[in-house]
């Protein structure tokens, strides 16, 4: 990562109100990677929303060490089964909150080292899980080209400047949280470093004292921002509110651009996958409208087309799978440590596993995802498309059964048996494969999205 | 009614030990008790008493505490 060195604000500590310009981070971080480890094939760094963390993360990243960000929240027990599983050669947790066993001992407080495995590939700097959290199998390998490339394109599709200013209201952890810090300090704008949430009114405090310029959302942000009152706030720092981590329900988007509208705050649609580290695709405030329902176009630098079964891409209009060609494309993914020695399996082209279409103007709109296909008595179900045929029901989660549908509901209000017996007609499936199940809390990953493993694995 | 439901509905929602220790339990006090699950928590309560629970007092239900002041507010008896 190279950013602007100036005695511009980089991060701001919400909690001291420490500042720290760009010399001083620059500084932070150099000293850092002296009192790091050096040629670790594979680094853990239980990252927390603190201004230590991220030198941390800068550190290594400057030091062509690879590293897993993990959410520090993470248990001991799985923290441990995701290091040995990894053969992870260095784990920093400041807090010693997992209590490292052996063959981990520690050298410095708060880093633990191992023998040494095999090398990573030298253009490896990144892994991140899939799904967010460490129980799922596959990693994804990013170089630091791809992390730099889109950081920089992030920058452009939102028109970052210096004066702008967002607060690290998503984990850090997480890639979106990953690429609001990084868009902002390779644009040479600043971050307001913060581990508190949208309902907390001292968040509100913080955001207008240092007077932030951006907010960035996730669909169930937009849930929370309604109920606790902010479209009543006044923000004037405000310009514009980033929304990605998922679809937003069509009904939802309209609402929240209307009101932000009012507010004078413009709404940009993101598109990604953490295998673009993670940004694909952005829809300006300004096409939003008229594009309504679109993800955007795709990001400096980078080609989307829709490619069919048979491999041959579709013309305007026809629907197929997205598939993305950029610098910030993965180098491909890993189940086990020797895998972080492979190179670059993808060579710039992404198969999202997301289904869609382009407009004539080659703007993006996505229908559903191709993995989420389920087969139900011998008959192809798009189950997002199912779970978007449930309005009434939301929060709503549907995976494949055996030979059936699960519908997963928090809503016990509703008519449950009614809209049962209408999707099993819209589906032209008899009633006994859809099944209704009431939960009081559909389980989410740390992304926001409902953990359909666990669902598959409960129903 | 009674302080019982309400520590039911805590239990059903954040999934808190029954014999947690009430007076202490707050926002990000525990690792269950996050900004999504206070969301949860809300609409729970809301559907448990039958009430629509305002926009500054969704922010200040911040404790146990707190909760069954709010409530009382509401017309649920906590006693």
């Amino acid at each position: 990562m190279r950013y602007p060195s100036s005695n511009a604000p980089a991060l701001l500590d919400a909690t001291s109100g420490q500042v720290l310009t760009y010399a001083q981070l620059d500084e932070r971080v150099t000293r850092r990677t002296s009192e790091l480890p050096r040629d670790a094939g594979l680094v853990v760094l239980a990252m927390e929303q603190t201004i230590e963390s991220i030198v941390d993360f800068l550190a290594l990243l400057e030091t062509g060490q690879p590293v897993v960000p993990t959410d520090p929240h993470l248990s001991a027990v799985r923290l441990n089964a995701f290091a040995e599983r990894y053969a992870a050669d260095v784990v920093i947790d400041r807090r010693n909150r997992w209590r490292l066993a052996w063959p981990y001992s520690s050298s410095d407080p708060g880093i633990f080292e191992r023998s040494y495995g095999p090398r990573s590939h030298p253009d490896l700097a990144l892994l991140l899980s899939t799904s967010g959290s460490t129980g799922s199998s596959k990693l994804v390998r990013l170089s630091a080209n791809a992390i730099a490339k889109n950081a920089s394109a992030v920058g452009v599709s939102l028109d970052l400047r210096p004066a702008d200013r967002a607060p690290t209201l998503l984990p850090l952890h997480y890639i979106y949280g990953l690429s609001v810090l990084l868009s902002h300090l390779t644009a040479g704008a600043s971050v307001l470093v913060t581990g508190r949430s949208v309902i907390e009114p001292e968040f509100w405090t913080d955001f207008a004292t240092s007077e932030c310029t951006i907010l960035n959302a996730v669909p169930y942000t937009f849930h929370m921002l309604r109920r606790t009152g902010f479209y009543e706030r006044e923000l004037p720092s405000l310009r514009a509110v980033t929304q990605a981590g998922g679809q937003l329900r069509p009904d939802l988007m309209k609402d929240a651009e209307q009101r932000l509208t009012n507010m004078g705050t413009g709404l940009y649609v993101m598109y990604g996958q953490t295998e673009a580290a993670p940004r694909i695709a952005c829809l300006a405030p300004v096409d939003l409208r008229e594009r309504f329902g679109s993800v955007g176009r795709p990001l400096q630098g980078g080609e989307v087309s829709i490619v069919g079964k048979d491999g041959i891409a579709k013309p305007p209009g026809e629907m197929g799978e997205v598939v993305y060609s950029g610098p910030n494309v993965m180098l491909g993914y890993a189940d086990c440590r020797d895998q972080l020695a492979l190179g670059d399996v993808n060579q710039g082209r992404l198969f999202t596993g997301d289904l869609g279409y382009l407009d004539a103007e080659g703007f993006i709109y996505i229908t559903g995802r191709l993995k989420r296909i389920g087969k139900v008595f011998g008959m192809r179900l798009n189950l997002d498309e199912v779970e978007g045929m449930l309005p009434d029901l939301d929060p709503v989660a549907v995976v494949q059964g055996n030979d059936c549908v699960d519908v997963f509901t928090e809503s016990e209000g509703s008519d449950l048996a009614g809209a049962r017996m209408r999707i099993a007609a819209e589906l032209g499936l008899p009633l006994a494969a859809v099944k209704v199940h009431i939960m009081d809390r559909i389980p989410l990953l740390p992304t926001g999205k409902p953990d359909y493993m666990a669902l598959t694995r409960g129903a | 009614m009674s302080a019982k439901q309400v520590q039911d509905v805590f239990v059903e929602s954040l999934g808190v030990a029954a014999g947690t220790d009430w007076s202490g339990l707050a926002y990000r006090g525990v690792e269950e008790w996050d900004s999504v699950a206070h969301m949860v928590l809300v609409g729970e309560l809301e559907d448990a008493f039958d009430i629509m629970i305002e926009t500054q007092d969704v922010i200040d239900m911040s404790s146990y505490p707190e909760v069954l002041r709010i409530l009382t507010k509401y017309g649920v008896d906590v006693s």
